[in-house]
């Protein structure tokens, strides 16, 4: 049942590595990309290709977010407070996931994920957050002067509030600082990605890097960031119930997941040297791609 | 991070190596396992394998046997684990900091994973 052929085992740990530099680089666990490679590519059954997704994708969060960690990109506080949201989404998705059709919830994350893209890409989601969060952009420049007398005192300034954080951006080379707002919509949205990474065997980091930029004010780094934090323990939420239900298939996942261990290092290296709009537009790419994903199994009932 | 309001700089800063170096550590030793899984079951072939358990003590059995297959579980297990040990350990790591909201956030994920498994493979 498990047995590949060596040239198998390589052509899915090349998968492997594709999708994990492409996670690394945009936040995402990358099985967007690696489900439609097993399916289409190697033939493996959707199911399967779901449940090796599932867990390659914590490989990849593991690997990027040992790096994030140690830099300060990712916020663990607010990842840690979001994965309560997440990890109940991926439970409940994964027990429905026989009941619910992920066509429709396919179709209906397309549709949102287009306009947002779009949104993404002109540079819009920039200006919104710019409109919508003068406070946040009054308290952020305020935080940053703060930031210089704290590292000398060590004493954090107060206004980031308990889930703020602030981070040396290396490609910008300034002290960037922030204050989360709207945790409510941060934490609904993450549940719902939660229960999209339950039925489809995704990360979600998709649907948490927009929703953590756009809703809570977070920089885009720092989104990705702990997007990538978030989706190791969002992915293992769901990922022992495929192993219960026997839908692991240990050699093809063991290939992919080594193979996306090397891309992860390669993508997280490519990172720190991208600037932050070339990550917007490259992401907004990434959700024309899923959402043409979502589209066709929809329509296609597939 | 730096923004702890509850701790030093420094602290916080050592809690982060913690849980930077969890996840090293995880994903190194499951590659590691994994690799060799399959390095030993492309050179003995799926037919040698023996059925496969998933509890922990034949499983290891099957391992010091040098079974491959049973090898790739080992590192599969490993890496499944390896978020639920990084959240463990920022638990721990806040409760030692005094930081009792985020280990009490930290705690309630812990228990959902742990349903997780229970219905899972419970």
């Amino acid at each position: 049942m498990d047995h590949l052929s060596p040239l198998a085992l390589l052509v899915a740990g090349l998968s492997g590595l594709g999708t994990g530099a492409l996670g690394a680089i945009l936040g995402s666990g990358g099985g967007v990309f690696l489900i439609p490679i097993l399916v289409v590519g190697l033939g493996v059954p959707v199911h399967f290709a779901v449940a090796t997704s599932i867990v390659s994708v914590i490989a990849t969060s593991s690997a990027v977010a040992s790096s994030n960690v140690e830099r300060g990109t990712a916020n663990m506080r607010l990842g840690m407070t979001l994965e309560v949201a997440t990890a109940l989404g991926a439970i409940s998705g994964g027990l429905f996931a026989g009941a619910i059709s992920p066509q429709l919830l396919e179709g209906l994350f397309a549709v949102v994920l287009l306009p947002t893209a779009l949104l993404m890409w002109r540079g819009v989601t920039e200006h919104i957050q710019r409109a919508t969060s003068a406070r946040g952009s009054a308290v952020e420049k305020q935080a940053i002067q703060r930031a210089a007398a704290a590292a000398a005192s060590a004493a954090p300034p107060p206004e980031l509030g308990a889930l703020g954080a602030r981070y040396q951006d290396a490609t910008e080379r300034a002290v960037v600082a922030y204050r989360v707002l709207r945790l409510p919509a941060g934490l609904f949205i993450s549940l719902l990605a939660g229960m999209l990474s339950g039925l489809l065997g995704i990360g979600g980091g998709v649907f948490k890097v927009p929703a953590l930029h756009l809703a809570c004010g977070v920089p885009m780094k720092a989104a990705a960031a702990t997007s990538n934090f978030m989706i190791g323990v969002t992915a293992a939420a769901s990922a022992f119930l495929y192993l219960g239900r026997g839908e692991i298939r240990p050699s093809l996942t063991a290939a992919v997941v080594l193979g996306i261990l090397a891309g992860s290092f390669i993508g997280t290296a490519l990172n720190q040297r991208i600037q932050s709009v070339a990550v917007r537009k490259l992401f907004s790419v990434l959700l024309v791609a899923v959402a043409g994903q979502m589209l066709y199994r929809a329509f296609a009932g597939n | 991070m730096e923004n702890v309001p509850s701790a030093s700089t420094a602290e916080t800063k050592q809690l982060g190596r913690w849980v930077h170096w969890t996840l090293m550590i995880g994903v190194a030793v499951s590659g590691l396992l994994l690799a060799l899984g399959l390095v030993l079951l492309q050179i003995q072939g799926q037919a040698a394998q023996p059925a496969v358990s998933l509890r922990p003590w034949p499983l290891l059995q099957n391992a010091l046997a040098g079974f491959g297959e049973a090898w790739i579980w080992l590192g599969l297990l490993a890496l499944m684990l390896t978020p639920i040990v990084r959240v463990a350990a920022l638990a721990i790591g806040w409760g030692r900091l005094g930081d009792y909201r985020f280990m009490f956030v930290a705690l309630v994920v812990l228990i959902l994973l742990g349903l997780s498994i229970s219905l899972g493979v419970g």
